[in-house]
């Protein structure tokens, strides 16, 4: 067990990587879209590949959106009040798939401009659609799972994290887990709450944190 | 599926039964080719592993499928090109070119190093290694590897069980000096692990420690080879602060070498015996990068009672702050280790220990030579019991041969050299039809004894070659792996295998068809003597110097570095081997601009030099030729020209007027000469020391093309450094013609992708500028920037040298916007990790 747990939350908060992305073209600007891409990519890609996107597609998604957010962010202020970044970024994605299903079908882009300026507009082509909001609401999901169970990884013992990922996850049972283990089965009750709540509070500044 | 609800993770079960459900979806979704995949193991920053069985044989292996890296494909053309309508694709505050700089193209680069990082660790066969038996991409484009299964607790767990004891201290010891030994076989290769930790390292059934994940953690450092800092974000990053090194926590890619793996074996020695972490890295990012960079970890004796003094000053010197502090290699932190274990004396000093001193230890002391010595004999002893009957059988074989072979080979040669007829011709001549008439004779006399003809065509082909007679000696080479081949004794094979590569590498800078050859010599040696036997870390070396002529820099240093360690190690710093494995390191620091770092260990491996082989012996000169290319590149270009003339002076004594060596000198001097002028005030034409430059550079092209062939890589690389001569000397037109003959001989020798090949394209560009034909030029260096940045690399110090003369030209002909985005891209302004000034290259 590691005595120097670490705590992960410090890091690079979300608004002020918004606030950096925000400050372009200074010379951080490159880096701070490489951060972005690092933190949403994952996010973005993994909704395009529910919508069935080839990879190349899923790049040029990924392309557009920043472009998008490019365009938006000088005269884009971060205000959590008006609203949530996840929908924001939503908004800003789901454009860019319809764009790139127009294109493919050889549409025209129906003023394309309309949705580059406003991108925190609440208009956007997919109001409405249920499927996708829970499509995207997965995703979003996930991807703050994935986050927090990588901080898991640095704050808790590999064999508490086998103990919890067999035991709560895979659903083992929890004799064999316990043995294999050599933990005492009210230990192994012990472990997978103290990860849930941990993994809880993570989700919960992260999400606190995105706004 | 409210959106708006946040309860999905504040209540257990929800979490829970959201966790499960990711995970089938991920099972679901997820096909590979040839593999069933059964459940998952572990999930983790770079992304997920699953058990799975191979169809067609049924055995279990591990499928790691890494994390969605993103911008797997390359960009739309516009986006890289410079000149591309800006209007239409960014805002007016944000420039294309910082897009393209943090989007696909860079991460395309990263990936297809990445990859090729995979395909190395895919080669590792150690018993410490677990190995990789295959890698693709998925249907969704994600990465996997299937490697080995292995059952066994971390090294964390292993070290301190949770129902018993903690092992005791000498077990750890030991189980962490193989962690060593398993590491140092990953850098004889070129491949640094970056992320040694308690998770990276099983202990399996039989005690072993199985080592993870190597070249794996190159991705993150490729994928954020600009980012100075840019951890944050990082979650893989992260979870290995505990064990990163200083260089590490500075965001320092470059710094990053076999030392960093040191340094990370020290952490783990230190978490284990202790239960704690060297330094504090709870709470605030920046105040644990800053614990790691500046803050000495707590004694260790303070922690653990008992402790014996000389563990706890192994620990310190391994987790030295300074690079240059640590052991030098995990060879170096094993020996140390294992003197503990028997009871000797260990190298690493107290005093400079805890204090964190910055003072220099004194790496190597005399004293250690007996102990290392007799650990390298038991080392190469305890391989051979390892090894089967078979070669036992072998070797036996060989030695009642001998008697018989040796007996064969002197009685030939005598009779092929008395027969020799002392004529009018001149010395050399008569040597080569010696030698030809021998070498014709091998098979007539020895075709029913392949050993000794192997043998016979090895020592021709080095002859040949030391007669600067290298097509002659190319074909005795191949003769003798032929005649190897036939012997089907593997340690044969390897020996002229590695000859051959040598000669490759040497002699016609193939490092591509080097490779194969020294990287099969290599497995040979190491399975049958061990990795630190001379034998095998000759081969390494080999290996190392076919990678840095590919331009595989950063593998190179790596290996260089390794074969260094493994050279002092065993045999001292003042053998032979040693002296020429510092001067092959020096040359693949001052390859990648590292210029002062080469100019010091080539100034070591001078005066090495002298004392191994005296003052006038070819190696002596060679190695002191390449100090003073040093000295050019730092701008102490008359320094420089003393030396190389010096050194042109001696070689023309000892070797004669045509000789490879003295070409190859005779181009540092014409650099030097060109380099010096440049620095001269501009007071007009003519610029006499450029004359005397062009001169040089002919002749030194004069005897390449003679002795190692017109279309030889040395030639080209002097007509290369003559071109750039004559634009600088204002004749163009020679210029032109002599860049744009050469660029052909390039493209059909080296192939039209090869940098030097496109290096060599833009010395045409350089020449139309001169010429004023600016458009042109811009095209043509337009491409000649891509190319480098395909073959080497954005950050690759030539690609910023070709986008700085771009600026130029762009200036020149009046684009200004264009000038401007590729001033970025060039060496304005300057990213923290390039040189702050950096002379263009006089090549």
């Amino acid at each position: 067990m590691h005595p120097h747990p670490i705590a992960t939350s410090q890091t690079q908060t979300h608004a002020s990587l918004l606030a950096r992305l925000n400050a372009a073209p200074g010379d951080q600007a490159p880096e701070a879209w490489r951060e972005f891409l690092e933190r949403y990519g994952d996010l973005i890609r993994g909704f395009c590949r529910t919508r069935s996107l080839a990879a190349a597609d899923t790049d040029d998604i990924l392309q557009d959106v920043l472009l998008n957010l490019t365009r938006a962010m000088p005269g884009f202020e971060y205000d959590p009040a008006k609203g949530k970044f996840r929908s924001y970024l939503k908004t800003v994605t789901l454009h860019a798939i319809f764009k790139r299903s127009r294109q493919a079908r050889g549409e025209t882009p129906l003023g394309d401009h309309e949705h580059t300026s406003g991108a925190h507009t609440q208009h956007h082509p997919a109001a409405g659609d249920s499927a996708l909001e829970d499509q995207w609401e997965t995703q979003w999901r996930r991807y703050h799972l994935r986050r927090g169970m990588n901080r898991l990884e640095a704050e808790f013992s590999a064999r508490d994290r086998e103990a919890f990922e067999r035991y709560a996850i895979l659903g083992e049972d929890a004799q064999r887990v316990a043995s294999d283990l050599q933990l005492t089965i009210d230990n192994l009750y012990k472990v997978k709450s103290r990860l849930t709540n941990r993994l809880a509070a993570l989700i919960a500044e992260q999400i606190d944190d995105e706004g | 599926m409210p959106s708006n609800s946040p309860s999905w993770f504040t209540d257990e079960h929800t979490l829970l039964a959201e966790l499960k459900r990711s995970r089938a979806d991920a099972l679901a979704t997820l096909t590979i080719p040839g593999y069933h995949i059964l459940r998952e193991i572990k999930r983790g920053g770079q992304g997920v592993v699953f058990e799975a069985r191979q169809l067609s044989t049924g055995q279990r292996v591990a499928v790691k499928v890494l994390r969605d890296w993103s911008l797997a494909s390359p960009p739309p053309q516009t986006l890289l090109a410079p000149h591309a309508p800006q209007s239409s694709l960014a805002g007016p505050t944000v420039p294309v070119n910082h897009i393209s700089n943090a989007a696909p193209h860079e991460s395309t680069d990263a990936l297809r190093r990445f990859r090729r990082e995979i395909d190395l660790a895919a080669q590792l066969r150690h018993p410490g290694i677990v190995r990789v038996y295959d890698s693709g991409t998925t249907a969704d484009g994600r990465t996997y590897l299937v490697m080995e299964y292995v059952e066994g607790p971390s090294l964390d767990d292993w070290a301190r069980p949770s129902d018993a004891p903690p092992r005791p201290t000498a077990d750890i010891l030991d189980m962490l000096a193989k962690v060593c030994d398993a590491i140092t076989a990953a850098h004889q290769r070129g491949i640094i692990h970056r992320d040694i930790k308690p998770s990276n390292i099983r202990v399996d059934a039989t005690g072993q420690p199985r080592v993870l994940d190597f070249g794996l953690a190159k991705l993150d450092s490729a994928v954020n080879a600009e980012a100075s800092l840019n951890l944050s974000i990082n979650g893989q990053f992260l979870g290995s602060l505990p064990w990163a090194a200083p260089e590490q926590a500075r965001g320092d890619h470059l710094a990053v070498d076999v030392r960093t793996d040191v340094y990370a074996i020290g952490a783990l020695l230190y978490q284990l015996l202790s239960g704690r972490y060297p330094c504090d890295v709870r709470g605030d990012l920046s105040k644990a990068l800053s614990n790691i960079t500046a803050v000495p970890p707590t004694p260790l004796r303070k922690l653990v009672e008992g402790l014996p003094e000389p563990i706890e000053t192994i620990c310190a010197k391994a987790l030295a702050k300074v690079p240059a502090d640590r052991y030098q290699s995990p060879i170096e932190l094993a020996a140390d280790i294992r003197h503990h274990l028997a009871g000797e004396p260990i190298t690493a000093r107290r005093e400079s220990a805890w204090r964190g001193a910055r003072r220099r230890l004194r790496r190597y002391q005399i004293a250690l030579t007996i102990g290392a010595s007799g650990l390298a004999a038991l080392a190469a002893l305890a391989w051979y019991t390892q090894s089967q009957r078979a070669k036992l059988a072998e070797a036996l074989d060989v030695a009642s041969t001998r008697t018989r072979q040796q007996d064969a080979f002197n009685a030939f040669l005598t009779q092929m050299l008395s027969s020799a007829n002392p004529g009018e011709q001149g010395k050399d001549v008569r040597v080569v039809d010696v030698l030809t008439r021998a070498s014709d004779q091998v098979p007539v006399r020895f075709a029913d004894d392949p050993l000794t003809a192997a043998k016979l065509y090895g020592v021709l082909a080095q002859t040949f070659r030391s007669l600067g007679q290298f097509p002659e000696a190319r074909k005795q080479g191949e003769l003798a792996i032929n005649a190897a081949n036939k012997t089907g004794r593997e340690m044969t094979i390897a020996d002229t295998e590695l000859i051959h590569a040598k000669f490759l590498n040497g002699a016609m800078g193939k490092g591509d068809q080097a490779e194969p050859y020294a990287r099969r010599a290599f497995a040979v040696r190491t399975r049958r003597l061990g990795p630190t036997h001379e034998d095998t870390l000759d081969a390494a070396g080999a290996l190392a110097t076919s990678y840095q002529l590919q331009g595989r820099l950063e593998e190179a240093e790596t290996a260089q570095r390794a074969v260094l360690e493994g050279y002092r190690q065993t045999l001292g710093d003042q053998h032979r081997a040693t002296v020429t494995a510092i001067n092959n390191y020096a040359s693949v620091l001052r390859n990648r601009g590292k210029y002062k770092e080469a100019l010091e260990w080539f100034k070591r491996s001078s005066e090495g030099a002298v004392k191994a082989y005296g003052p006038e012996h070819p190696s002596t000169l060679i190695t002191t030729a390449n100090m003073a290319t040093c000295l050019t590149h730092l701008n102490r270009t008359d320094e420089a020209v003393v030396i190389l003339l010096r050194v042109a002076n001696a070689q023309e004594r000892a070797l004669g007027p045509e000789h490879p060596n003295l070409a190859a000198t005779l181009n540092m001097l014409g650099n030097a000469m060109q380099w010096a002028n440049t620095q001269q005030p501009d007071d007009g034409d003519p610029r006499p020391m450029n004359v005397r430059a062009v001169d040089v550079f002919r002749r030194a092209i004069a005897i390449a093309s003679a002795k190692q062939g017109p279309a030889a890589r040395n030639t080209l690389v002097f007509r290369s450094s003559l071109a750039v001569c004559l634009t600088e000397t204002g004749r163009h037109q020679e210029a032109l013609e002599e860049a744009r003959s050469a660029y052909e001989a390039c493209t059909i020798t080296l192939g039209p992708d090869h940098w030097q090949t496109i290096a060599m394209l833009g010395n045409v560009a350089q020449a139309l500028a001169g010429l004023n034909q600016l458009d042109e030029a811009i095209t043509i260096t337009t491409r000649v920037y891509h190319g480098m940045v395909q073959a080497r690399g954005e950050n690759d110090s030539e690609a910023r040298e070709w986008a700085d003369k771009l600026a130029k030209y762009c200036t020149r002909a009046g684009r200004a916007d264009e000038a401007a985005l590729w001033k970025q891209r060039g060496f304005e302004p300057t990213p923290p990790s390039a040189p702050a000034t950096q002379p263009p290259d006089p090549k």
